[in-house]
Formats: C-alpha cells, sequence, structure tokens
C-alpha cells in the first residue's frame, strides 16, 4: 500500500503531533540550560550540552518505550503509537548531539582516529566502576542510527515487515547499553541519589508495563473456544458484534477478527501487513476493513487490499448456526475469496 | 503482532528485566555515596590539622579528629574538567567528586600523604598534591 494513502489520513495529527515533539524538546533544552546556569554556573558550554542531549535521549527514549505497553493496556494512547517513528528519529538526532559533542570533548586530543579513542582509551573492560562506559553509548547510538535510518516505509516494504521488525527489536539491545551507559558512566563520577532514582523508576516502569502487557496478552492468547463436532470453533453470537466492527478471537495459536457488515460477516487475520496492527480494532470505512494504526485497508470478503496495492491477508470460513458463530480455524491462503456468512 | 512476535517480546522483556535489574543492583551496590562530613567533628577543640598544603586553585588540610582523618577542600578557581574526581596519592583509592568552586570535607579511611585529582572521562591528571 503507498505512502500517498497514509499522509492522507494522518497528515493533519502527524503535523500536530511533530510539533509537540519539536516544542517539547526546545522547551525541555531551555528548562535544562537555565537550571544549570542557576544551580551550576561554572558548566562549560560543552559540558552542559552533552548533558543536556544525553539526558533529553534517555527521557525520550523512556517515553519511546512506554507507549507501546501503554497503547495496548488502554487505547486512547493509540494516537501517540502512529507518530512513534518520528519520535524516535528526534531521539536519535539528540543522541547524536551528545556523542558526537562527547567525542569531540573527550577524545579528539590525542593523535589516534576519536572513533578508535572511544574504544581505547580506557581499556578497564573487566571493571564496574571504570568501565569504559562511552562504548556502550556508541553501541547504542549506532543501533539508533539503523534504525532512525531505516525507519521510511520504503525500507520497510525492501526488508521485509518481518525483518524490518527484527531490525527495530533492537531498540531494547540499545535500551539495555543506554541504561548501563549511564549507570556505568555519569553516576560513577556523580553519584547523586536523585538521578539515579528517577532512571531506577524509570527502569521499574518500563519494564513492569511490558511485562503486564505481555501477561495480559498471553492470557488472551491462552483464552479457548468451545470446539464443534467437525473440528470448528463456536466463538459468540452474531449479535454480539457491532455493526462495521469486529470482534477477536483467538484461533489456535493466531488471532482472528470477524468482522459485521452491511448484514454479512467475514472472518481475516487480525494482523496488517504493513506494521503488524490489529485490524480488528479498526472499522469498516467505504466498504474497507481498515487498519486503527495507518489506514491501510483490506477487502472483508478476500483479504485483499483494493488495486493498485496487493497486500494480502489470510481468510477464514464461518458459518452460522442457531445465530452463533463458528470458525473453521484452518485458514485459507492469503487473499483467498471466502463467501461471506449472512446474519 | 502476530504470535510469535507476540511470543519474542514476551521473552526479551522477562530476560531484559532479570539481567538489568541484576546488573543495576550490582552497579548501584558499587556506588560511592562518600556522604561528606560537615557534622561529624562539629566541635573545632578535638579538630587538629595535621597536614597541609596550598595550591593556586585550591587549599588541601588533614583534619585528625577522635575518630577519624577528614579531608578539607577549599576550592578557589573554577574546575573547568566536566569529571574532577579525588582520588588518594597512595592507593589510588576513589575519595570523592568536586563540583566547583567551593569547600568540600571528605571522611578518610586513614592517613594519606597527598591526593591526586584526575579526569576520569578523560583518563587525565589534573592536579597532584603531596603534603
Ligand atoms: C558515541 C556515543 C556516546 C558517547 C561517546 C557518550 C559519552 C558520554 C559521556 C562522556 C558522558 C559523561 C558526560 C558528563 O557526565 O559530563 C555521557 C553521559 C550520558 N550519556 Fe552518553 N555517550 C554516547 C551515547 C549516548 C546515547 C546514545 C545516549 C542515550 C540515548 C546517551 C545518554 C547519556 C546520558 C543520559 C548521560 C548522563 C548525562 C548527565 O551526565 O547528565 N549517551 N555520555
Ligand atoms: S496500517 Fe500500519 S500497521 Fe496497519
Amino acid at each position: 500500500m503507498g505512502l500517498d494513502y497514509t499522509l492522507v489520513l494522518w497528515n493533519k495529527h502527524k503535523k500536530t503531533y511533530d510539533k509537540i515533539i519539536g516544542f517539547g524538546m526546545l522547551l525541555y533544552l531551555l528548562v535544562f540550560i537555565i537550571l544549570t546556569l542557576v544551580l551550576n554556573p561554572e558548566t562549560t558550554a560543552e559540558t552542559m550540552i552533552i548533558r543536556a542531549f544525553g539526558s533529553l535521549a534517555v527521557l525520550m527514549l523512556h517515553i519511546i518505550l512506554i507507549i507501546g505497553p501503554l497503547s495496548r493496556l488502554n487505547p486512547q494512547f493509540l494516537p501517540i503509537l502512529y507518530n512513534r517513528r518520528h519520535l524516535g528519529v528526534s531521539m536519535f538526532l539528540a543522541a547524536l548531539v551528545h556523542g558526537v559533542f562527547s567525542i569531540i570533548q573527550f577524545h579528539t586530543l590525542g593523535n589516534v582516529n576519536p572513533i578508535y579513542a572511544v574504544f581505547t582509551s580506557n581499556m578497564d573492560y573487566g571493571s564496574l566502576t571504570n568501565f569504559p562506559f562511552q562504548v556502550l553509548g556508541f553501541l547504542a547510538l549506532l543501533i539508533l542510527f539503523f534504525m532512525a535510518s531505516t525507519s521510511h516505509d520504503f525500507f520497510l516494504k525492501n526488508l521485509s515487515p518481518k525483518i524490518w521488525k527484527g531490525l527495530h527489536m533492537m531498540v531494547y539491545l540499545a535500551y539495555a547499553l543506554i541504561i548501563m551507559h549511564v549507570f556505568l558512566g555519569a553516576f560513577q563520577q556523580e553519584t547523586s541519589p536523585f538521578t539515579i532514582g528517577i532512571m531506577v523508576i524509570g527502569f521499574m516502569l518500563i519494564t513492569s508495563l511490558h511485562l503486564i502487557s505481555a501477561l495480559k496478552e498471553s492470557k488472551i492468547d491462552g483464552l479457548k473456544s468451545e470446539k464443534a463436532d467437525d473440528g470448528w470453533l463456536k466463538v459468540c453470537g452474531a449479535d454480539e458484534i457491532p455493526n462495521d466492527r469486529a470482534k477477536i478471537f483467538t484461533v489456535g495459536k493466531e488471532r482472528v477478527a470477524i468482522f459485521k457488515y452491511d448484514g454479512k460477516l467475514s472472518a481475516i487475520h487480525n494482523v496488517c501487513k504493513h506494521q503488524g496492527g490489529p485490524l480488528g480494532e479498526g472499522k469498516i470505512v467505504d466498504g474497507c476493513i481498515t487498519c486503527p494504526w495507518h489506514g491501510y485497508q483490506y477487502l472483508p470478503q478476500n483479504g485483499q487490499s483494493p488495486p493498485p496495492f496487493t497486500e494480502k491477508v489470510v481468510t477464514y470460513g464461518l458459518r452460522l448456526d442457531e445465530g452463533m458463530i463458528y470458525i473453521n480455524p484452518d485458514g485459507f491462503e492469503e487473499g483467498t475469496e471466502v463467501e461471506p456468512v449472512k446474519c | 503482532m502476530d504470535a510469535g512476535l507476540r511470543k519474542r517480546h514476551k521473552y526479551i522483556w522477562l530476560l531484559l528485566t532479570l539481567v538489568l535489574s541484576t546488573l543495576l543492583i550490582m552497579v548501584i551496590k558499587s556506588l560511592n555515596f562518600n556522604p561528606r562530613v560537615e557534622s561529624s567533628y562539629a566541635s573545632e577543640e578535638v579538630a587538629d590539622p595535621i597536614k597541609e598544603a596550598k595550591h593556586d586553585v585550591m587549599d588541601v588540610t588533614v583534619v585528625k579528629t577522635v575518630d577519624a582523618h577528614v579531608l578539607e577542600l577549599n576550592v578557589k578557581q573554577p574546575i573547568k574538567s566536566a569529571s574532577s574526581v579525588i582520588f588518594t596519592l597512595d592507593e589510588n583509592q576513589k575519595i570523592g567528586q568536586l563540583e566547583g568552586i567551593g569547600t568540600y570535607t571528605f571522611q578518610l579511611e586513614n592517613e594519606i600523604s597527598g591526593i591526586i585529582i584526575k579526569d576520569v572521562i578523560k583518563n587525565q591528571e589534573i592536579l597532584k598534591l603531596e603534603f
């Protein structure tokens, strides 16, 4: 599915969110600099820049990492999820300023290549208190660079969503590296219970939200529907699904969305081909199932995106028996036409 | 997300929680909060300056109290370095860190013959003072 479509759908909001991101970053930097000037007037400009951008990047990374589980737990956060990409790229830019200034300030004095110096100026890799923490920051920055530079839909398409998602899950590794960068670096010289407390609270917030939402999802995946004699699953009454909406069920291992529209029922795999958005949380717009994340569309009866687009998802057979919906747990090939059930 | 991806997320976060918690506990334990001992020798009579060194940037005194040695630093000029950490000259033990002009007091574990102030980020010596 092309970019134009997504742009049209989210353009207005995207611009608003981008403004919020830009304004928020400026505000943070301004407050940081004013506070530093008031509390610690001897700080040099370089140190101030390094600290302001480093802490800004960490703050943004925390926000990025809690958006996912938050929007799983409460759909009201979903609109922020759509714009997470720009937040990510902005975070990378803040981290880049921090990293570049650090390298200039701390590693360009010698006669070796400054990047080489990051790895070799301190070789105390076995020590906890004197660990070369810059290396951890450098590796994290490298990961963030790969993610930021492949964040465009062009790469999503060319790398295939699976590889792309795998690449972008490296953000978790980057997060671990950055946490250790801060704890082994900044905190070793400036042991302040306040900043350590904030980082620890941030860590607990992020991990607990991720674990809570993972447990919740596991529970949903574990729900079993009643099996009929022929192996089909009895899922719910036809009147339980609102018009132009869907209900989501776990069928085998996967989740399936059963949509009701124009007095008909159709079932497709719940996972959007774009970035895996939950199709069953979207609605029917102009006769198409519309993904709630970025607006990719699929025809309910065959799981295909309307031409000229070519996305296809798995479809499922349904039958109605005394007002109850039954689903065949074995899906068809992606894009297979299935006669909708009348209800 | 499909079922596989959900599972991967779950295991990644379980692993991250375990590994990072362990590492953070280890790191926080190893941190040196080194409380300054402003109040622990409030009565001046028992404080007995035993060593002194003077320098343009700072004056340094070691004071002996009833039960401890205390290092007093009076920093007179701004410190340019982003990280100024004080170490003992004898065993290169970390004593504490300087943030700018002002008076600092640190408790010492034993007598020392001098201090070194280092920029630990650049791994450079800033100042060395012997008594
Ligand atoms: C080339 C990569 C990097 C290098 C060489 C580097 C270097 C440094 C140095 C030298 C410090 C200590 C500065 C000071 O205390 O004055 C520091 C602190 C810090 N770094 Fe990095 N860093 C890198 C990447 C990153 C990344 C990617 C992040 C996060 C996204 C990050 C976040 C931080 C934070 C939050 C601090 C503590 C700031 C503070 O002292 O207030 N760094 N880094
Ligand atoms: S449109 Fe992006 S995930 Fe569905």
